[in-house]
Formats: structure tokens, sequence, C-alpha cells
């Protein structure tokens, strides 16, 4: 593989590895530091991709490990879910609803256990596959079913009672304090 | 297919949401799940969670920040034109809607001037090594090296012969980059060649630019490209 398509997909995957560090580190700002030391530990590390392999996987892997070294030195792993970034919408109301939404299902995720979390965001929000999750992360496929399954049911939980698991002390974007949303809370495309 | 009643705990069933179970296995929690009104409710809150956290965080994938497209060593982008443009063709009429953009007598002269030195998008088996690789089309002239560019290659050509008069067409780059193309009209000229007016407008970083299009078939049936960037641009 030559270095101009070395960086040619290293740049193709830049949206992804982005969307999977936002996951872990909760914020944007954070997510591209872990994705711009990614980038860099991958291109001084070259020679250990191994051709034939899917890179963005290895990309995964980096920024994981970064993130969890950086954790680990730094302080403990912990998301502040008033940092989450907003992004533009369609419609006013609608993108509104959605935007609160989606908000709430991010802190809903930065509570789980980051071993939980990684698994989570590796197979629902990267799209992939067990297996795959499972050689990014080197961990047998049971464990990947059971942190799985335990995070989908944790978030699924927290998605319907809101207000037992919404932290009030923390800046709340409606301004009206918990609402009984029921199992209305998620708009889903 | 065994007899025994399947234990249909959270790890099996999270396997058959996300359809991860081969598919006799599928078959058979599917079946186990008619009698099983709990796990059942389990289901529904693994297809709820999964589709609740699969668009959480699309807001990373707009909109790159300059130092990850640097960290990665993707440079500064090419300039929009990519062709080799002599300037003393006639640019757009200043005030003329960009859609009527080229008076005939600037296409001829374009012909004249810049068929030789234009773009050409081929159609080929056998690709370069740039991003049209694979995918049949191979540019003649310096391969693009952004995606933009190479998604406006991949959306212009097949259009330039199927495309209808007026058709808008929209590409994107992988950074959040997008550009479109507005189809003009069929013409031939005087020397019998086959030629297609069209526009592109393009956003880059959140700087829209505009720029004339034209397309002419060489001898050997591909496309000779040309931008024409619109005054002021």
């Amino acid at each position: 593989m030559t270095d101009a398509v070395f960086e040619r997909e290293l740049v193709a995957a830049l949206p992804r590895l982005r969307r999977f560090a936002f996951g872990l580190a909760g914020s944007l700002d954070e997510a591209d530091d872990l994705v711009q030391a990614a980038c860099e530990r991958a291109l001084a590390r070259r020679e250990q991709y191994e051709p034939g392999t899917r890179l963005v996987s290895w990309m995964y892997r980096i920024v994981q490990t970064i993130w969890i070294d950086r954790a680990r030195r730094h302080r403990p792993i912990s998301v502040d879910p008033a940092t989450l970034a907003e992004y533009p919408g369609g419609d006013a109301i609608g993108e509104a609803e959605s935007r609160l939404a989606l908000a709430e299902v991010r802190r809903a995720i930065a509570v789980l256990s980051p071993e939980q979390r990684t698994v989570l965001l590796l197979v629902s929000v990267e799209g992939l596959a067990y297996r795959e999750a499972a050689e990014i992360l080197g961990l047998p496929m049971g464990t990947i079913m059971s942190r799985l399954a335990r995070a989908r049911l944790a978030l699924a939980k927290a998605l319907q009672e809101p207000e037992t698991h919404r932290d009030l002390s923390r800046d709340d974007p409606s301004g009206k304090g918990p609402s009984d949303k029921g199992a209305q809370v998620i708009k889903l495309r | 297919m065994n007899d025994l009643p399947l234990n249909l705990d959270p790890e099996l069933l999270v396997a058959y949401v996300d359809k991860e179970l081969p598919p006799a296995q599928m078959a058979a929690v599917e079946a186990a799940l008619v009698h099983n009104g709990a796990a059942r409710e389990t289901v529904r809150q693994l297809r709820l969670s999964a589709a609740a956290a699969a668009h959480a965080y699309d807001a990373a994938l707009n909109e790159l920040p300059d130092r990850l497209l640097l960290a990665a060593g993707a440079g500064e982008p090419p300039p929009i034109s990519q062709v080799k443009l002599r300037r003393q063709i006639e640019p757009r009429r200043r005030g003329a809607p960009l859609r009527r953009l080229l008076p005939l007598a600037a296409t001829l002269a374009a012909l004249a001037i810049g068929l030789a030195g234009g773009y050409e998008l081929r159609a080929r088996g056998v690709g370069s090594a740039g991003p049209g690789a694979g995918e049949g089309y191979a540019p003649a002239a310096a391969p693009p090296t952004d995606p933009l560019s190479a998604a406006f290659e991949s959306a212009l050509l097949p259009a330039l012969d199927d495309g209808a008069d007026g058709q808008a067409l929209a590409y994107a780059g992988k950074a959040g980059e997008r550009g479109r193309i507005e189809l003009g009209r069929r013409f031939s000229t005087g020397f019998n060649v086959q030629c297609r007016e069209f526009t592109r407008s393009e956003s880059r970083d959140g700087v829209a630019s505009g720029a004339g299009g034209l397309a002419c078939r060489g001898a050997d049936g591909s496309w000779n490209v040309m931008l024409l960037p619109a005054v002021g641009s």
C-alpha cells in the first residue's frame, strides 16, 4: 500500500473515528484531540499496519487505546454531559426535539461503564459485526455479547425512566426540569 | 433441531436482534419468543436502544476540523478548477445567471483553445492509482487527490450521456464538502464535436464557489471537461 493510498484511506476514515471518539470522550473537542493523536500514532507506526486488513479497524483500536491511556493517566473516566455538542438540523421544532432526545441518549451512554460503552459504540454506533469488535478489542465473542446486552438494556432503561437517571443539578437545556416523557423520549428516524 | 427449551438470556437475544446468529438459531429464537412475553419485552428494549444509539453521535460526521485533515496527511485541498485553463477564455458575462453560462462564441473559443489541454474523463476498465481507480474512470490529467473532486467526476461522467437538460446532481466528499452539478444543453460545434454545458457549485469548508463547465467528446469517445470559474470566484 503506497503512502498516498494509506493517507487517503486515513482521511476517509476520519468521520467514523471522530464519531467513535465522540462517544468515548463525550465532547467533540476531546474527540478531535483523540483522533489527532491517533492519526499521529498511525503515521508514526505505519509499518505495524497489516495490509489486507481494514485500516479503519486498526484505527478504532488506536483511538480506544489512546483514550484508555489518557484516562488512566489524567483522571478517572468520566464524561461531562454538559459539554456534549449540539448540531444543526432541519425544522426548528423537530430539530429541538431530536436534539434533546439525542443529547439524552448521549448522556445515558456516558454513564455506562467504559467497557460497556466501548462495545456499544463499536457495534451499535459504528455498525461493526460482533467479530470485528471482538478483534479490535482483543476480547472473546462471549464478552462482547454480554457487555453489549448489558449496555443496551441499561440504555433502554435509562431512556424510559428519565427522572431517575437524569442529574438535575446539571444544566437542563429545555429549562423546564423533568417532564413526563414516558416512552416517547426518542424520535427515531 | 433440539427439543430443549432455549434459554432466552439477553446475550442470545441481543445477537438475535442484531442478526448475528446463524439462520437455524435465528429461527429457533423466533419460535421460542412466541411463548415468552418477558423475552419479547427484552427484545423490544434491545431494539429501542440500538435505534436510539445509532445516530446519537452523527454530529461528529459533519465538517471535519482542518487539524484532523492535516494530521491525517490530507494537506491543503487542491484548487477547485482542475483544468489547465487559459485565462483568455471569456468568463461568464457579469450579471448573467449561472445557467446561461457560455455564449456560443466563448464555447467555440474554448474548444479551439482548451480541448487539447482539457481534463479528460474516460471510462476505462483499468484505472490509475487515483481515486477513480476501480470505478472505471481514469482522468488523463493529474487525478484528483481529494474526495470531492473524485465524487464530481463520478457524478458527471454518466450524466453527460444520460442526464436530462436541467437535471441536477448532488455529490459529496468524505468530510462534509458538497457539490452540485446542473446539466445544460447538448450541442454540436462546427467541427461536429458533441458537447454539453453544465454548471457546478461547490462548498468546501463553508466557502462556496461556482464554475461553468463544458464537456466535449474527443475522437475516441472520451469526454474532455473544462471548468471556467465564475467571475469573482
